[in-house]
């Protein structure tokens, strides 16, 4: 895992630990999780944690453009 | 005058489905406003002999999917498959079709647009929401999961709505983009930051194949 890989997984886990605890996240057949069990997939990197991590890159890749529209918009 | 008749499924035996399918309860009941032909296949009526006795007994010109899928397969109660795209592929010809479920854009629609579906909406990839679990026991009250099923449910909504398909997709892109910047810009909380990043995700992997000028 280089550098950068572990960095991200860092910011998910950091993020993920924002999250109120009453609050479950649904990715469809694959089930539905808690806070704490997806810490866990984010830090094993499993194919769970790394579809948390795509997630968290395409909302910071996607940011700039969304919040220009945002302020457009306001 | 023309009645659009319209296959609605809605399996329920996980959370993931139990709040889908109470989300799509005003979407039922708009239907029967306008007094379409309607049959929402339900919990265990969701299953593969049902749903093809039922579409060629009506001819849907519009079905709405609600459970779980993968690239290849839309599936119902028990996740059983109800459409595969290897096996019985032929069933969406000349329908519309909205799916709510996880990737099925990704092969099932662009095969079944070849096979003379005439719209295919769909996710390719997860479809990813959040919930509040004190909300379980009424999925419909929980307001959190109703920012990512109210947008997409928008699809369906502008379709009953006469629309185009073309027009109800960008009417849900809308939607989400609605919610996205109500939670950018105000004073959010620290569930409502949460949301963000998987309503974009939703929202960018929401996709429109085939034609985007006919209606149901």
């Amino acid at each position: 895992m280089t550098d950068t890989e572990k960095n991200l997984i860092e910011l998910v886990v950091s993020r993920l630990q924002t999250m109120p605890e009453n609050l479950a996240i649904s990715i469809g057949s694959k089930g539905t999780f808690k806070k704490k069990d997806l810490i866990k997939h984010v830090k094993k990197s499993d194919p769970i944690g790394k579809k948390i991590v795509r997630v968290e890159l395409e909302y910071l890749r996607s940011l700039k453009n969304i919040t220009r529209s945002a302020l457009n918009n306001a | 005058m023309h009645k659009p008749a319209i296959i609605v499924t809605i399996p329920s035996h996980d959370d993931t489905t139990r709040y889908l399918s109470a989300w799509s309860k005003s979407i039922i009941r708009l239907a029967n406003q306008k007094k379409d032909i309607i049959v929402v296949l339900k919990n265990k009526q969701a299953n593969p002999k049902e749903f093809t006795k039922t579409v060629e007994k009506i001819q849907p010109s519009f079905i709405f999917f609600n459970g779980h899928g993968n690239e290849t397969t839309i599936t119902g109660h028990n996740n059983q498959p109800l459409v595969d795209a290897d096996i019985n592929i032929e069933i969406l010809k000349n329908t519309i079709v909205y799916t709510l479920s996880c990737q099925s854009a990704k092969k099932l629609g662009p095969k079944s647009i070849k096979q003379g579906t005439k719209t295919y909406i769909g996710y390719t990839e997860d479809f990813i929401f959040i919930y509040d679990t004190k909300k379980t026991k009424h999925p419909e009250k929980d307001k959190i999961a109703g920012c990512f099923l109210s947008s997409s449910n928008q699809v369906a909504a502008s379709l009953l709505e006469e629309k185009t398909t073309g027009q109800a997709y960008i009417d849900s892109q809308n939607a989400f983009q609605k919610i996205i910047r109500s939670l950018l810009t105000s004073e959010s909380r620290a569930e409502q930051s949460s949301m963000i990043r998987y309503l974009i995700w939703d929202m960018k992997h929401q996709t429109c194949l085939g034609n985007q000028s006919t209606k149901i």
